[in-house]
């Protein structure tokens, strides 16, 4: 028997192995090559295995009716488009109403002292002759020269 | 009978008519060398030809994605390797028990058989090679007995020639060491 070059040294390293003879001291039960072979034949499955396009197109079947359930679940679960402002007629308004909600808009965003600069002034007190001479005498006013820039 | 060669093999097996047939010649053509291979790993002929069955049902499955770059032996090869890795596994699953124990039965199994043709020195051989761990096993199996080339095994088991040749000393070394204390007990 022809030994791998590997095994050449074997007698060296394994006297006792090396000096065993390389049989193969397990016997086959009798018959059974010629039985085993359609023994295997009698597990195999006996239909025969369909082609790869039609695996496709049973998966592609399978498929298609998931696929159209999600799309119809996500139509009408989908959050509606948003619809740009249009402004509002304003004939169809009652014109208090109107005048109301668009002051009330135009208001909006002011600052306070943009609302006090809107504010109508307050009205000069009402005095008094005696009143308004005391005052022109407190402040050092000429009455006659008052009188003429008038 | 006439040997095929992997391509005659493989063509016969897709055309659909000669699926089956082409797959009879093939375990025809491979059950021999592959069987020697289970049963020293296996050891009980029953069992054995159980573990060849799988190998061949898995080998029925996977034909068509076997890639033509590997021989069709090797491959069958590694199928069987793996399947024997698994069986031994499940048993000592199966049995909760140790490696010992699994020696222990393995062993009992042949000396009750009755398709042990060795003779003491022979059994003696098979008693040291089934104290080795099971992946070490099945490198002596493949490199001693069936005289596979280490790149063989590498392409059977993935591990690389280096770590093989590693491994196949250490059993060398261990099967010799049982073998003298067997002698002189």
């Amino acid at each position: 028997m022809d030994h791998a070059p590997e095994n050449d040294d074997l007698d060296r390293i394994a006297p006792m192995l090396s000096r065993i003879p390389r049989t193969d001291p397990f016997a086959v039960p009798e018959g059974f090559h010629d039985r085993f072979a359609q023994e295997v034949q009698a597990r195999l499955p006996r239909t025969a295995r369909p082609p790869v396009w039609r695996l496709w197109l049973v998966r592609t079947a399978m498929a298609l009716p998931v696929a159209a359930l999600l799309v119809t679940g996500w139509w009408m679960l989908r959050p509606p488009p948003s619809v740009p402002q249009e402004a509002p007629d304003l004939d169809a308004v009652p014109a208090g109403l109107a005048e109301v909600v668009w002051e009330e808009d135009l208001l909006q965003g002011l600052t306070d002292e943009d609302l006090a600069a809107l504010a109508p002034a307050p009205e000069a007190p009402a005095l008094s002759a005696d009143e308004l001479a005391d005052y022109y005498e407190l402040t050092g006013t000429e009455v006659t020269d008052l009188i003429e820039s008038l | 009978m006439a040997e095929f060669s992997d391509r005659e093999l493989l063509d016969l097996f897709r055309q659909e008519g000669s699926r089956h047939y082409a797959f009879n010649l093939l375990v025809r053509q491979y059950q021999g060398r592959l069987y020697a291979f289970v049963r020293r790993m296996v050891t009980d002929p029953d069992e054995s030809k159980d573990v060849l069955q799988n190998v061949f049902l898995k080998a029925w499955n996977g034909l068509d994605r076997f890639r033509e770059d590997a021989q069709l032996y090797s491959w069958l090869y590694r199928i069987a390797h793996n399947e024997c890795i698994t069986h031994l596994k499940r048993l000592r699953r199966g049995l909760f028990v140790s490696q010992d124990h699994v020696i222990e039965r393995l062993t009992t199994t042949l000396d009750k058989s009755e398709h042990f043709t060795g003779d003491a020195i022979q059994a003696a051989l098979q008693r040291a090679v089934m104290t080795l761990p099971d992946k070490q096993r099945a490198v002596f199996t493949m490199k001693y007995f069936q005289e596979l080339k280490y790149e063989e095994i590498s392409a059977i088991t993935g591990t690389s020639v280096g770590a093989l040749k590693s491994s196949y000393h250490i059993a060398v070394r261990k099967i010799e060491d049982q073998l003298t204390r067997d002698r002189t007990k």
